[in-house]
């Protein structure tokens, strides 16, 4: 899963983030390194949509939060997700 | 590297970088960014200047890439140097003794001797063969013409990427005609003092242009990708169509003769029937209406100058062999019929073929897909009013 945008709503799903974390957290949980461009591309994209909202900043750092429609957005691809990886698994075990 | 990447956050819209500006430069603050980062930020800032940016702006900027681009090219092109001659013939001197002696010093012999003795074109001469560089040098380097035609004055130019060089072979040249006639030298051959090309003004205005165009493009593609969508689909379909046009070559010669007369119903009907031409036509159709075919195939030009009237003949037809072979029995007929006939070119072998112009052809089908791709947009908006913005 490298979609940018997917990337972003699952690292916002347990909670608030700004840029900065955003970038380590994905960093972290998938292994993927998100420039600044395509961060700030994937987040237009999101907040466009009303995927993503931001929320009170305390400084320049913005944080953001996914939205109901973000998150039933998210959870629509992950088990769209979870049925190509558990099919590519069953397929992989009978090989 | 932050300070220029904060110069490349510029490149977005100005409405994004009101918007999310203060935030990913805080973003920058928090990273130690690199070159990574740096085209990161120029790729989001070209993506985003597509998608919602101003399109006059991304054409202007496009524009001034292109002018930038081209900017550097022609100052990488070669300066290009004339030099050049007047010569004039004695009074009283037989004026085609000009004609004999531009045949002789433009000769394959003698522009292969030339360009052997001053070493051009070296970078040509290792890949291609020495009659193609004599053709391209007698057309392109080489100039003779007639400046006054009372006074029997020509100028003789020559031009090569060094200066003094290019005075040296105008000289050769020039020393070449005097030979082979009596020809005075009115001015011997200039040092040339400034370059005649790269026209850098006109690659600028290229480069412009260019840029403008690629922008449109894009943003075409980016906006309505219905519309490039059925312009590039129109071009795939006529490319392969093209195929099924049958190739055209043209055999040309030029003859100085009298009189151009080629055009006799009867000697076209038997060279139809000697090369056997017009195989299908002659299947279904009067040999009368096949020779009409074939005299709309033959173009015979007549060129009157003071010095001579010249018969300039072009064949064309399908097969390259046999266009060149019935040309070569027309010059022979010519050449029997008329006592002062004197070929001056032979007939040539066709290499390439003359029409279809594929390239023009698929353009252009390229160019009426847009056409209809911008029609089929606009009709599709109108239906569904929600599509329009």
């Amino acid at each position: 899963m490298t979609d940018p945008t997917l990337l972003v709503l699952a690292s916002l799903a347990d909670g608030e983030k700004h840029g900065y974390a955003m970038m380590e957290d994905i960093r972290q949980f998938a292994g993927a390194r998100l420039g600044p461009g395509t961060l700030y591309g994937a987040i237009t994209r999101l907040e466009e949509r009303g995927w993503i909202r931001p929320v009170g900043a305390r400084d320049r750092r913005q944080p953001y939060a996914i939205t109901a429609a973000g998150r039933a957005f998210l959870e629509d691809q992950v088990a769209g997700l979870d049925r190509i990886v558990k099919t590519a698994q069953r397929r992989l075990k009978h090989a | 590297m932050r300070t220029l990447i904060r110069w490349a956050v510029w490149l977005y819209p100005a409405s994004w970088q009101a918007r999310y500006g203060d935030e990913l430069d805080a973003l920058l603050e928090d990273l130690e960014p690199g070159w990574p980062e740096f085209f990161d930020v120029c790729r989001g800032a070209i993506k985003m200047q597509l998608l919602r940016g101003n399109p006059i702006r991304f054409v202007a900027t496009c524009a001034l890439a292109g002018v930038l681009i081209a900017g550097w090219l022609a100052w990488r092109a070669p300066d290009e140097y004339r030099s050049v001659a007047v010569l004039r013939l004695p009074q009283g001197s037989d004026p085609e003794q000009l004609n004999h002696a531009e045949q002789a010093v433009l000769s394959r012999r003698t522009l292969a001797d030339v360009i052997q003795k001053y070493g051009l074109y070296p970078e040509e001469r290792k890949s291609e063969p020495l009659e193609d560089i004599v053709a391209a040098m007698r057309s392109r380097s080489v100039q003779v013409r007639v400046l006054e035609p009372q006074a029997n004055a020509i100028m003789l130019a020559f031009n090569d990427h060094d200066p003094a060089r290019a005075q040296a072979v105008a000289k050769d040249l020039t020393s070449r005609f005097t030979a082979a006639t009596n020809l005075q030298v009115l001015d011997p051959p200039s040092l040339p003092s400034g370059s005649i090309s790269p026209n850098r003004l006109a690659w600028l205005g290229a480069g412009l242009l260019l840029g403008s165009v690629a922008a449109v493009l894009i943003l075409g593609i980016r906006r309505w990708p219905l519309v490039p969508l059925v312009g590039i689909g129109t071009m795939l379909l006529v490319w392969p169509a093209t195929y099924l046009i049958p190739d055209q070559y043209r055999s040309s010669a030029a003859v100085r003769s009298a009189s151009c007369d080629v055009g006799n119903e009867a000697f076209l009907e038997l060279l139809i029937n000697e090369n056997r031409l017009y195989a299908k036509e002659r299947a279904t159709m009067p040999i009368g209406s096949v020779a009409a075919t074939m005299k709309r195939n033959l173009l015979v030009k007549r060129i009157d100058s003071p010095r001579a009237s010249v018969c300039l003949i072009q064949f064309e037809y399908p097969d390259r062999y046999k266009a060149a072979a019935t040309l070569r029995d027309i010059v022979a007929k010519i050449e029997a019929t008329h006592a002062d006939a004197q070929v001056l070119d032979p007939a040539s072998f066709p290499e390439k073929a003359y029409t279809p112009n594929r390239l023009v052809l698929v353009m252009g089908a390229l160019f009426a897909g847009l056409v209809l791709g911008t029609v089929m947009l606009n009709v599709r908006r109108h239906r569904t009013p929600a599509l329009a913005g």
